[in-house]
């Protein structure tokens, strides 16, 4: 059946047609309430004929009537028509019945049907008059009730004794006639049978409202109880009242118990219990009452009922019960198709547009996230890294060209793939000691279906390969360096020590970082402070590492002097190292807006990891709300972005007037001030700190302007100075940084300097990850008297963060001869390109976040000709 | 009160007769959300979440069957509720951030559109038309599920 049909199914009667014409069912209604008038007389003048035929006939018809159609008795019912004469005739008063009775009125229904069958064997089954007076009363209450109260809320849906068994035989019917009390519904009651029939019980059943429901399942629960406990006692007057009333009451209980465990202890749904035990009750109903009925009838005619018709009288009361159970089955296949479609139509989604993938996803490669089972598209060219972020799926990354390793995952099935490693990713895999067991996500170009688990030391990965090496000659033996010492043990320093290992298995290798921790990725230490992702994971290279390849590293150690005479390196302990070469890659400090702004406790920078736990630390235990980032570069944006995403107001001074105004042009820096401000960080450029105030708390910063700006910490992001002083007091000859030339020697062509401490002459210190790795390599092949020479590189700067795509690339202002190309405005994203000698020489992106990929990867395949074109079919115009 | 009762005259018309979701996108709208968004693919059995899960992403079904299951199995009321294509779920979690009170189970292979809070907010600095437009969608689902609660008060 379709779900429109199985909404027809349960269609109320509002929506039906009225097929009897009412003057009929008004015939049939003053007769039947001449007749049940005639009952109650015959009951009272000559029970001894009336009473075998009201139980024995009148009674056992019903509940079956109820099963097959029982709208049909609600159409006739003697006490429905009387309850509905004052509205036929205008003189209810129509009240709305109050709530406490609303609430009690199916409470009352059942005492009065469970006292009625309670009163059978002792008076009511014998004793006509009563009878009689009961049903009369009855029709009268129903009138009163009519009277008073609107709709048909008087009696037939709260107080009638006989709603309750209706509801429970009548749950699911065969035939369903039409309500014909109700021209149009005034809502008089809850969950109204009249008004729909057939969905009546799934509402009882599972109404919000546990009272409501659960009178109505205490009634199905104990029906089988009340009708067996009625049956298997004699039907005329007990000889101990009590004791029947008792036996009567177990029985009872008996059923609502089993009810009960039922519903507690099993997981069969509720309304198949009730549908069950309804079921059950109709069953022991005709099970005594089916032979009685063939009794009376024989009766009538003074002849006796087989025996074989008294079975079969029961046998009709099973199949009743079986019918009752099916319908009731259908009715809820019914139920289960109607909701789902009711829901469906009112929540859902356009499913044409949500079958149309993103057209960034045209690609057929899928990749399958092991940890999730999750699979996703992934758009073609895009890196394996790409694709995991755009599924939302979490990863840590760094430098995204595969030197800093953060990404690795480990591939555990569709390796093949996977473009293959290059000799960069290899190694850095090499040193993070996953070398033919993992691959770095941002260099992995994915072809084909992949599964990964992005716990790269995961299981059941990659089958390990041994990297056959050629064997090197060891340089160190041939250039007669034995002693080499690093000072520093970031990227600088720790790919010096990876370099000089790969070319030399002999040369002694000691590092000295005032670090306590190994090199750990930095450029992950602003997401630290709002995704504590732990350290394990900001660690890129192994602790084995150093000692499976005999590099010792002197943490939280001080280098105090280098005595250039006898090539020692001074330590703070004061122990000396003796060196052949030595190299420095002390990198940079954050600058500070004041020589003692770090002596108060709400004054931070970010440059380690340290930095950041201490940020977070101190927002955390005193509950901070509001945070001021002084400096809007390149990091004070991360910072500022970092600390909203904590949950902090943030405030970002920049004392230029522009954000990023070294890496971007005007209208890219308005639109990332834009993106700034609509996630909810206040930008306040064109300002000067002037003054800090409070005492061991910084409590205002003062602007040289004048306004004041409080706030609960404080975090200095003014750039970064080289650490001289090591090079300084050993004479090195030091300018911005230390003076180096392409060789990366210093003035002492025994020291040599790489990373953001060196000042290579005649280029800038750019302070990016692939610098310091190409100046360490350069490093080490002089070391080793070889030819190496540092090449000026046009590295890609790329904001770290997740909302925006921001990129800078090498000269954003165009020189004379210089094409300049810029996106049309207004624009989404904001693009320019300048092009000297037809090839791409700087550029700015700001836009969505992962709009940025186009313009990257053509840059980075520099294909000038071919880039511009595709820029401009994507809105470039010249300028 | 269930959808069976209402007694309005025109029920097509009640409050909860709810119009489809994101009726009021403009063109183009889709697939700025769509870039926001990630498609998330799942076998036949896949849980895609567990009940107590606090993961603030809201989905919406493109294809296959979802089974959402009530973390109590004995839980009274709608223990399992099977969705079609063009439902959407979890939205509860993706609004308050607490856990889930039901897990998701795949039924046959499952696509859905996964919108995550930290997306949405992205998406609302970009194109604060579209998130308006989304969260007054997604509460008015919300607010209908409530209305119909709020009647058996």
């Amino acid at each position: 059946m379709s779900e429109s049909a199985a909404q027809i199914f349960f269609r109320n009667f509002t929506k039906m047609e009225q097929r009897v014409p009412i003057v009929i069912w008004q015939v049939l209604r003053v007769m039947m309430l001449c007749f049940t008038v005639a009952v109650s007389i015959a009951l009272v003048y000559v029970p001894e004929r009336a009473l075998p035929i009201f139980w024995g006939i009148l009674i056992p018809i019903l509940p079956m009537i109820l099963v097959i159609a029982p709208g049909l008795w609600r159409q006739v019912c003697p006490m429905a028509f009387a309850n509905q004469l004052p509205r036929m005739f205008n003189f209810s008063k129509a009240k709305d019945l109050p709530d406490f009775l609303k609430a009690r009125a199916f409470s009352v229904a059942i005492i009065f049907f469970v006292s009625f069958v309670a009163m059978r064997a002792p008076l009511v089954n014998h004793a006509g008059i009563v009878l009689g007076i009961v049903l009369i009363t009855a029709i009268v209450l129903a009138f009163v009730g009519g009277t008073v109260f609107k709709g048909r809320s008087g009696w037939c849906g709260t107080f009638c004794p006989l709603g309750p068994i209706q509801r429970s035989y009548g749950q699911a019917p065969l035939v369903v006639v039409r309500n014909g009390f109700c021209h149009t519904c005034v809502g008089c009651q809850k969950n109204c049978y009249d008004f729909n029939p057939r969905a009546t019980v799934f509402s009882d059943v599972f109404d919000e409202d546990p009272r409501y429901a659960a009178q109505r399942r205490l009634f199905m629960g104990l029906l089988p109880g009340l009708v067996l406990g009625y049956f298997l006692q004699k039907t005329t007057a007990p000889d101990n009242l009590i004791t029947y009333w008792q036996t009567l009451a177990l029985f009872c209980a008996a059923s609502v118990g089993s009810f009960s465990l039922l519903l507690s202890f099993t997981r069969i749904d509720p309304y198949r219990i009730s549908l069950a035990f309804s079921a059950a009750a109709l069953a022991i109903f005709y099970w005594f009452a089916g032979p009685l009925f063939v009794r009376t009838v024989g009766g009538l005619f003074s002849a006796e009922a087989p025996a074989v018709i008294q079975i079969a009288a029961q046998a009709t009361g099973v199949l009743a019960a079986l019918g009752l159970a099916l319908s009731g089955w259908w009715s809820e296949r019914n139920h289960t198709l109607s909701k789902r479609a009711a829901s469906e139509a009112k929540f859902n989604v356009d499913i044409r547009e949500l079958t149309r993938l993103p057209q960034s996803v045209t690609g057929k490669s899928e990749a399958t996230d092991r940890e999730t089972g999750a699979s996703f598209p992934v758009a073609e060219g895009a890196s394996l890294l790409d694709a995991i972020q755009t599924a939302g799926l979490k990863i840590n990354y760094g430098c995204r060209s595969g030197f800093c390793g953060a990404d690795a995952v480990a591939i555990i099935d569709g390796a093949a793939n996977l473009s293959p490693p290059g000799e960069d990713e290899i190694a850095t895999l090499r040193r993070m000691g996953l070398e033919g067991k993992a691959r770095l996500a941002c260099v992995c170009q994915v072809k084909g279906p992949v599964t990964f688990d992005r716990n790269p030391k995961a299981p059941g990965g990659m089958t390990p390969t041994q990297i056959r090496r050629a064997q090197k000659t060891d340089k160190a033996i041939a250039s007669g360096i034995k002693k080499v010492v690093i000072v520093g043990n970031g990227v600088a320093g720790t790919t010096a020590a990876q370099t000089l290992r790969g070319e030399s298995l002999s040369v002694e290798i000691t590092m000295v970082t005032n670090e306590s921790m190994h090199f750990y990725n930095r450029m992950a230490i602003g997401r630290m402070i709002y995704d504590p992702t732990g350290m394990e994971a900001l660690q890129l290279v192994p602790e084995s590492w150093f000692a499976e390849n005999k590099v010792t590293v002197l943490r939280n150690t001080v280098a105090t002097k280098i005595d250039t005479v006898s090539k020692r390196l001074m330590l703070g302990a004061g122990d000396a190292l003796s060196y052949d070469k030595l190299i420095l890659a002390t990198g940079a400090r954050a600058a500070m807006p004041a020589p003692d702004f770090l002596s108060r406790k709400n004054a931070f920078v970010l440059r380690s990891v340290d930095d950041a736990q201490s940020i977070r630390n101190y927002a955390q235990s005193i509950a901070a709300r509001r945070a001021v980032v002084i400096g809007g570069g390149v990091l004070g944006v991360e910072v500022a972005e970092a600390l909203q995403h904590f949950g902090l107001q943030v405030i970002l001074l920049q004392r230029a007037d522009r954000l990023m105004n070294a890496q971007l042009d005007e209208t890219g820096s308005r639109n990332l001030k834009r993106y700034l401000e609509n996630i909810g960080i206040q930008v306040v450029t064109h300002v000067v700190v002037k003054n800090f105030d409070g005492g061991s708390l910084i409590r205002t910063v003062q602007l040289s302007h004048g306004p004041r700006v409080s706030a609960d910490l404080f975090v200095a992001c003014l750039g970064v100075q080289p650490n001289l002083l090591l090079a300084h007091n050993a004479g090195l000859e030091t300018g911005r940084g230390i003076s180096v030339n392409a060789a990366m020697q210093t003035s002492n062509s025994d020291v040599l300097a790489i990373g953001d401490a060196a000042e290579p002459k005649g280029m800038t210190m750019t302070g990016l990850w692939p610098s310091a790795a190409g100046q360490a390599e350069v490093a080490v092949a002089t070391i080793f008297g070889d030819q190496g020479k540092v090449a000026s590189q046009t590295n890609m700067l790329r904001l770290k963060s997740e909302g925006i795509d921001v990129y800078s690339f090498g000269d954003i202002k165009p020189k004379a001869g210089d094409q300049s190309w810029k996106a049309h405005e207004p624009a989404e994203a904001w693009w320019t390109l300048v092009l000297r000698h037809g090839k791409p020489a700087g550029g700015i992106f700001v836009g969505p976040p992962g709009s940025g990929k186009l313009f990257v990867k053509l840059l980075k395949e520099n294909a000038a000709d071919g880039a511009v074109k595709e820029l401009l079919a994507m809105g470039l115009q010249q300028t | 009160m269930s959808d069976f009762f209402d007694y309005s005259e025109n029920s097509h018309t009640s409050p909860v007769a709810a119009r489809a979701l994101f009726s009021r996108f403009q063109d183009g709208d889709w697939d700025k959300l769509r870039n926001f968004s990630a498609v998330r693919r799942f076998a036949d059995g896949t849980i895609i979440y567990t009940a107590e899960n606090a993961e603030r992403a809201v989905y919406f079904l493109s294809a296959g069957k979802v089974e959402l299951v009530a973390s109590n199995p004995a839980s009274f009321h709608s223990p399992k509720i099977e969705i079609s294509p063009g439902s959407v779920f979890g939205i509860l979690t993706f609004l308050d951030g607490h856990a889930r009170s039901v897990s998701a189970v795949a039924h046959g292979a499952v696509e859905t559109l996964m919108l995550e809070k930290t997306m949405f907010e992205r998406l609302a600095a970009w194109h604060p038309r579209i998130a308006i437009t989304i969260l007054n969608d997604l509460a008015e689902t919300v607010a209908s599920r409530l209305r119909q609660h709020n009647v058996m008060l």
